[in-house]
């Protein structure tokens, strides 16, 4: 099953430590814009949401790139051979997320780090963790249907659910 | 109607993508390709990086591995010169004269196209274009010896020949008869900054002007004299002037020709019945009419050979015109350009951040539809959603798009409405 870079919005606090974690990672230098890992400001301030590559099962990239450069790992995530790399930016154009860049001449895009993420590391709030695809549907839609409950027993005036003989 | 067979003239982006996407949707049938070159050729925007002596020949052509083991079978060095008009047989030749008629229950047109030559040339004189991987590897050969190379036209192609040759011990000149560089894509101030790169690595960039006369020089190498009066010597002679698809042969086959290309509509089907069309050969017409657009480029051909793929499998696919754009990268800096040409003069943003960052950003009724930008690591996947999306944007986020300061935009808060590019 495919891995991918968990967040959890709640936690973050923008302080954007992943992004110089990943940009040193990648290119040696504390340089925000250069990092495959990128902080969403969400509502203008309200929140924040980090925003890295999906590891697309049926992925546009890899489908794209005219030197098949784009792999999947038998861990499951795709990651950038910078030596067949060409630079020729297709794949930056058809991501749908936007989260392929050309830097330097090469793609460059979340690998989880080989599978140990830095920014999951060094994340102070530990907002971040990897984690298989499926895992975090059902988290999400188990959070869904938390919220949902919570939400008709604040109407019902914290009754809760009503059940039915 | 049986679908038996499918058979795809041409095996480059656009061939190979419509044979995979083919199997990818579960057709079991028989698909047959028909290819000229007797090797698998490199793909184009590998070219440069062969030349460069960054990718080697086979390590480029990798891809075509995966036509073994999607079960596909290729007839190479057979060139496709006569499609019946009454019958579904398409004739091929081979060079050492055979030839076979292939049946088709479908067919898919996807020739590519092949590179101008400018009169001032002599015809049947060896000029490259880098158009074929054998181009390819005599052009390293001679950055290998550190010649002199003239490169002509100012395309992105010749724009990332001389980006990367320069720097490698070539003598290299880019001549071009437009006022700036890659000008079909890129506005005056952009292609000043990737002339500025160009003369920053070593090339001598000549805009503005023209050839005159050329003669030989030894076996590839030309005396150039140009319109201004000055004369160059060259080891080598790239003409880089634009493609135009070799169509000729369909002339009488039912099969309805443009101003350039194959005419089609947005799913891709010519005016001959189970006959499609897609990559550098194809001309959309959107509204039917004599004449459409082609889309020159890697990402529009497999776009494109989707589309061909679900229109023959019956999934009443379209193709989406606006989904394309180009990116150049030259050194570290990108050059993109998205939306329609004419569009981008009706400029409402424009932002020039330090020598090397600029952006040049079309609005109609607050919405993106049309961009150049310059500059280090790009949004580019941002800035094709929203014009994708025909999405909402404040002044603010405008602002920060064209400075480079903004990475997302959360389309769930904003409006959204259809695209009007």
């Amino acid at each position: 099953m495919a891995q991918v870079l968990a967040v959890d919005p709640r936690r973050c606090t923008g302080c954007r430590t992943c992004e110089l974690v990943c940009s040193h990672a990648k290119t040696g230098q504390f340089r925000p814009t250069q990092s495959a890992i990128r902080r969403v400001t969400v509502l203008d301030d309200l929140g924040f949401q980090p925003w890295c590559c999906l590891q697309c099962t049926d992925a546009e990239c890899v489908q794209v790139c005219p030197v098949q450069a784009i792999r999947r790992t038998p861990e499951g995530w795709l990651e950038v051979d910078p030596d067949s790399c060409i630079g020729c930016s297709l794949c930056s154009l058809v991501c749908p997320f936007g989260n392929i860049r050309v830097i330097e001449g090469y793609a460059t895009k979340c690998d989880l780090c080989g599978g140990d993420p830095l920014c999951v590391r060094w994340c102070p709030r530990n907002a971040l963790a990897v984690d298989e695809a499926a895992n975090l549907a059902e988290a999400k839609a188990a959070a869904s249907a938390a919220a949902y409950r919570k939400l008709i027993a604040d109407q019902r005036g914290g009754c809760g659910v009503k059940r039915v003989q | 109607m049986s679908l038996d067979r499918v058979v795809v003239v041409g095996c480059g982006a656009a061939g190979l993508a419509v044979c995979r996407e083919l199997r990818a949707r579960g057709y079991d049938g028989n698909i047959i390709v028909v290819e000229q070159s007797s090797v698998p050729p490199v793909p184009k925007p590998a070219l440069v990086s062969v030349v460069a002596g960054r990718l080697e020949p086979s390590q480029a052509s990798q891809r075509y591995h995966q036509l073994r083991t999607l079960g596909v079978q290729v007839l190479w060095g057979y060139r496709a010169v006569e499609l019946a008009h009454h019958e579904d047989c398409v004739v091929a030749r081979c060079a050492q004269g055979g030839q076979v008629c292939i049946e088709w229950d479908a067919l898919v047109l996807a020739v590519g196209a092949r590179p101008v030559l400018p009169a001032v040339f002599e015809a049947g004189r060896q000029v490259l274009h880098l158009h074929t991987r054998a181009e390819a590897v005599m052009l390293r050969e001679l950055v290998r010896r550190h010649g002199s190379l003239v490169i002509v036209g100012g395309g992105p192609i010749a724009c990332k020949l001389g980006c990367e040759l320069a720097p490698r011990g070539c003598r290299v000149t880019v001549i071009s008869a437009s006022p700036w560089l890659m000008a079909r894509m890129l506005d005056g101030e952009a292609g000043y900054l990737a002339a500025r790169v160009l003369t920053n690595r070593g090339v001598d960039v000549r805009l503005g002007t023209e050839l005159s006369a050329v003669q030989p020089r030894g076996n590839t190498g030309a005396i150039l004299k140009l319109k201004t009066g000055d004369t160059l010597a060259a080891d080598c002679v790239v003409v880089a002037k634009g493609q135009r698809p070799d169509v000729r042969w369909l002339q009488d086959s039912g099969v309805r020709l443009g101003r350039e290309g194959i005419l089609t509509d947005l799913e891709m089907k010519t005016s001959r019945d189970r006959v499609w069309a897609c990559g550098d050969c194809a001309e959309v017409a959107a509204t039917g009419g004599a004449t459409g657009v082609r889309f020159g480029s890697w990402s529009a051909a497999v776009n494109q050979a989707r589309v061909v793929a679900g229109s023959i499998l019956g999934l009443g696919t379209s193709y989406c015109p606006h989904a394309g754009g180009n990116v150049v990268t030259l050194g570290a800096t990108q050059f993109v350009a998205f939306g329609r040409s004419e569009q981008r003069t009706g400029i409402r943003v424009l932002a020039r951040r330090g020598p090397d960052r600029y952006a040049r950003l079309t609005l109609r009724r607050s919405r993106l539809v049309a961009a150049v930008m310059v500059g280090e690591a790009l949004p580019v996947g941002l800035v094709r959603h929203l014009i994708l999306r025909g999405t909402l944007l404040s002044e603010d986020e405008l602002c920060a798009l064209a400075a480079g300061d903004l990475d997302y935009i959360v389309i769930g808060r904003h409006e959204r409405g259809d695209c009007d590019v």
